[in-house]
């Protein structure tokens, strides 16, 4: 190997806050060679952000460097004082963080702001730095540069303002760039063209890169090496396809078999890793992942190990396990970690249906004060959701796929009746919904619920969780006080917490448990529909593999319905049995779920699939992946409403909306002029 | 299978202890403030004095006695000395105490009770309800209070009741503007709508989440809005619009005894004077270390 272009040598860091001492980064060791690309990856708080942080010495308050060096180009960046790292900074190493709006000043212009870099580190005139900006912003792909450099950030998309992020990162051509979950806040299709773009510039400029992410997906294709940290610890580092198709380590093993994608198969349960990841306060013997692995032996406990390397693994891949995977690219990651026989589905009692939506249409008007409506009679107005007509039959799971904006949290709000649609009507059990009031609306509530995406927004800091699951029972007027402790404490059992959880409050309880605790009051009521709306988009690979799997398995007990409403096309493939493609706030393609999403008609679906970054990288890039961003639902395109993006758009899409049809198999409707084959798509995420 | 995530909070056999619960931690916070504790004991002794005070010295506060007027503190066994009618400024600061204490603390907890209720229920229910009810409470602040109260007071014979109603009629603005705002920005909260799926109605929200979750502004607020109290008493008596004589409290002990400042009285004037700035202080000071205590008690540890 050359001479690294940053090297970090037994990095330690402590953090101290709240009177205890966390041990963030124990001996850490990376190297990346001059324009390699590192790949980062982990749960949250095993310690990757706090290693790009590191490098940039820009640790949180209460954060300090207790042993080690970085070395960047020469310099010893932990020993170095501020000002050496402040002209490091956005000069010869560029930063990308996840959150594209707090991450630029809201009151600076683009232009501005893009050229803040360069007016710092070089001494560029003023007019030099504005050409500059404008040239790096038609650069990073901005439409129209010269004219977005006098507008604002709320002004742009978030993936436009991404892209900023990027220009500003890059203004000062840094030798490397840390890019800090780039693209986590963004929908798949705006991800995966931020992604192809760093690539780009990369290559370009010759830049090496440090990749932080939590998402396996995003790592495949676009690095050259890859860490796995757990516990503020490297546990495993290979060059990407070694580590994809033959991981060494028990951890990345787990991580792997716990993704949906990876999953046996729709009848099988995902792998889980059960547990937590440790809290870092403790000083700890032995092996961090040993309390979570199957694998682990007395000799875990008590010994520490090593990063090594071992027979049969290619130059560069180290790993510290005392009993690691087999050195071929093993099948049993796939299969053995699941320790049961998935029972069969149940026979469905009954298939009738459940749920049934009739055009639903939901407008919001767009007001600007409060006599604004009197003013103009043509009132603007975002139209959410437009006409939309599905079926969800008794025991089933319905999935509802799309971007962000494309309507499908209205859908599901409209659903469990916490909004009334505009026109269209709902219909559940064969009553209308829509026309319930008082009483009947009242005991109706029983037969929805809502699993919320932040289960712990959704309950009451102030009550315990025993009250919080006795809630609905008392709203219901449901049982004496003992017959609702019986039930809560059932409850608990019922999705996998001790019964001793319900004296505690839920601030108490780790996201994946909230999730949990979610999904117990949801069931209180013995609801026959449960609309979740992204319940596991917030929760780390192996917690989000419990919940699932948690959600399928009291599927099969109970008989619930599912309305599964998610961005995530393989937590939805895992799960549901129909799917519902939106966009726009219409349902463009719907069908079982095998059906859509192996062999879509819509050229939408067709994107979307193509777009997912899998996580494996020996699946070559799609051809066609989406371009351009989503139009507002304020003026949505006359026709079709995809036509804007759809590559196969011509005169007729414009003028007429394409009525849904059944051109492949019965069942699988699509609403489009110009109708796929419906062969496999090139992609395979099963 | 889904094998439990293993450090589940209580998650130990039954011996597994409760969290300690919200009121206990925020006692604890509370109890790091000095200042705050400093409020307590001061306020405590100021209660003890007046309520208790009278029982280890008992003293005439109905009958003149011209004969032992205007003594000097420590004269003829009066610790403080006597007032220009002949009673122990003691006992007085004692007899006095208790209305002021006992009309600023009713008036301030009835006008929190009732403003909190007003407000959360504005908040809540919104619409054309929180219009109505907020131009009402918009139209009353536009009045200013003192001069509200001197009117009141002038037009009804006042008595404890009296006093307070009247000063709770115009206290109450305060509680309800802010607990409106709180409740706006509750109703949103996730956890309303979950109890609104479930069911639930108007009444539950604002009396199960809405106000127990705007209890920390509550509370807060109440401190204050009594130590307000005790200075309207204060005022009222001060303009001799208070409940008549023999009667006394703070107000108008300052009252009677400034028309002796310039013959050096001071005793007449300090007493009543720091009573009123101690007690007043300890009530800001408490508020103060509870807003503290009710911002961190969330917080995990």
């Amino acid at each position: 190997m050359t001479t690294p272009l940053l090297s970090i040598e037994d990095l330690s860091v402590e953090i101290t806050g709240r009177g205890r001492t966390v041990q963030a980064l124990e001996r850490v060791s990376l190297d990346l060679a001059p324009g390699e690309a590192l790949g980062i990856v982990g749960e949250s708080g095993c310690g990757k952000t706090m290693t790009a942080l590191s490098v940039l010495g820009l640790l949180p308050g209460g954060g300090r460097i207790t042993g080690g060096r970085i070395r960047f180009d020469g310099t010893d960046l932990a020993a170095a004082p501020e000002r050496t790292l402040r002209d490091v900074r956005g000069h010869t190493i560029g930063m990308v963080f996840q959150d594209p709006l707090t991450s630029l000043n809201p009151t600076m212009t683009i232009g501005a702001q893009v050229a803040e870099p360069l007016l710092l580190h070089t001494g560029a005139s003023r007019a030099a730095a504005r050409e500059k900006a404008e040239d790096m912003l038609r650069l990073v792909g901005m439409p129209r540069p010269a004219e977005r450099m006098s507008h604002h950030p709320h002004q742009l998309s978030g993936g436009m303002r991404q892209r900023v992020a990027i220009a500003m990162a890059l203004i000062c051509e840094p030798r490397l760039l840390i890019a800090d979950e780039p693209t986590t806040a963004l929908d798949v299709t705006t991800q995966h063209q931020i992604l192809e773009l760093i690539d780009e510039l990369r290559a370009r400029l010759g830049m090496a890169m440090i990749l932080v992410t939590h998402d396996l997906g995003v790592i495949a294709r676009r690095v050259d090496r890859v860490a796995v940290m757990y516990g503020g610890k490297v546990a495993e580092q290979a060059p990407v396809h070694e580590l994809f198709t033959a991981p060494r380590h028990r951890y990345t093993q787990a991580l792997f078999a716990a993704l949906p994608e990876r999953a046996a198969g729709r009848d099988r349960p995902l792998a889980t890793i059960p547990g937590l990841p440790p809290a870092l306060d403790t000083r700890t013997t032995g092996c961090r992942f040993a309390p979570r692995c199957g694998f682990a032996t007395e000799e875990c406990q008590e010994r520490e190990p090593r990063l090594s390397r071992s027979g049969g693994t290619a130059p560069g891949h180290v790993f510290a396990c005392f009993h690691p995977a087999g050195p071929a690219p093993d099948d049993d990651a796939r299969t053995e970690p699941v320790p049961l026989p998935s029972p069969r589905p149940a026979a469905r009692k009954d298939e009738g249906t459940l749920l049934r939506l009739t055009d639903v249409v939901k407008d919001y008007p767009l007001r600007a004060g409060p006599f604004a409506r009197r003013r103009g009679s043509a009132a603007r107005q975002v139209s959410a959701v437009a006409g939309i007509s599905l079926t969800v039959r008794r025991g089933e799971t319905y999935g509802i796929v799309g971007e962000s904006g494309c309507g499908k949290s209205t859908l599901g709000r409209l659903v469990v009746g916490m909004e009334a649609p505009t026109s269209g009507t709902i219909s559940f059990a064969g009553r209308d919904i829509t026309a319930l009031r008082g009483r009947e609306l009242r005991a109706h509530r029983r037969d929805i619920q809502l699993m919320f995406q932040d289960s712990y927004a959704a309950m009451d800091p102030r009550m315990r969780v025993g009250a919080l699951l006795r809630e609905p029972l008392a709203v219901q007027g449901i049982g004496d006080r003992a017959a609702r402790r019986d039930r809560t404490a059932r409850l608990l059992d019922d999705v996998g917490l001790p019964r001793g959880a319900a004296d505690r409050y839920p601030h108490e309880f780790s996201g994946g448990q909230r999730q949990r605790l979610g999904l117990a009051r949801a069931l209180a009521l013995n609801p026959a529909l449960i609309v979740a709306d992204e319940p596991v988009s917030a929760l780390d690979v192996s917690v989000q593999a419990q919940i699932l799997n948690l959600m399928r398995d009291l599927q099969r007990e109970k008989g619930i319905g599912y309305l599964f409403i998610s961005h995530d096309l393989a937590v939805v493939r895992h799960l549901a049995d129909t799917v519902g493609v939106m966009y726009l706030g219409k349902l463009v393609e719907t069908g079982p779920a095998e059906a859509v999403l192996a062999r879509p008609l819509h050229p939408y679906t067709r994107g979307l699939l193509d777009t997912v970054n899998v996580p494996d990288p020996r699946v070559a890039p799609a051809a066609a992946p989406l371009g351009g961003e989503t139009p507002s639902a304020a003026e949505p395109p006359s026709g079709c409403r995809f036509r804007t993006r759809c590559p196969l758009a011509r005169e007729v899409c414009a003028t007429t909306e394409p009525p849904p049809a059944e051109p492949a198999t019965p069942g699988h409707r699509v609403a489009c002029h110009f109708p796929l084959p419906g062969v496999a798509s090139g992609v395979s995420v099963g | 299978m889904t094998a439990a995530e293993l450090p589940v909070p209580g998650g130990g056999t039954g011996a597994a202890t409760a969290t300690p619960s919200l009121a206990r931690r925020t006692a604890a916070v509370f109890a790091r403030n000095k200042l705050a504790l400093a409020g307590t004991v001061v306020l405590a002794g100021l209660l003890a004095l007046c309520f208790l005070g009278p029982l280890f010295h008992p003293t005439d506060q109905v009958h003149t006695d011209l004969a032992r007027a205007n003594l000097a503190p420590g004269t003829g066994g009066h610790l403080l000395g006597t007032t220009d009618l002949g009673y122990d400024m003691l006992g007085r600061l004692m007899y006095g105490g208790r209305t002021s204490l006992e009309v600023g603390l009713a008036a301030g907890l009835l006008a929190t009770l009732f403003g909190t209720v007003y407000g959360a229920v504005a908040g809540y229910f919104g619409g054309w309800l929180d219009a109505a009810m907020m131009r009402i409470t918009d139209a009353a602040l536009a009045i200013p209070a003192l001069f509200l109260l001197v009117v009141v007071a002038a037009i009804v014979t006042p008595s404890k009741p009296v006093l307070i109603l009247v000063i709770a009629s115009v206290a109450w603005l305060s509680p309800a503007r802010l607990i409106r705002g709180e409740a706006l920005a509750l109703r949103s909260r996730d956890y309303v709508h979950a109890m609104r799926l479930m069911g639930g109605g108007g009444g539950r929200a604002v009396f199960r989440h809405i106000v127990p979750n705007a209890l920390g502004t509550v509370v807060v607020n109440a401190t204050f809005q009594i130590a307000d109290a005790i200075l309207y008493v204060a005022y009222l008596s001060f303009l001799g619009l208070s409940i008549p004589p023999p009667a006394a409290d703070w107000g108008s002990m300052l009252s009677a005894g400034i028309t002796y400042t310039q013959v050096g009285h001071w005793w007449l004037i300090f007493p009543p004077g720091i009573a009123i700035v101690l007690v007043v202080a300890a009530f800001n000071f408490i508020g103060d270390g509870l807003r503290d205590a009710f911002d961190v008690r969330l917080r995990k540890d």
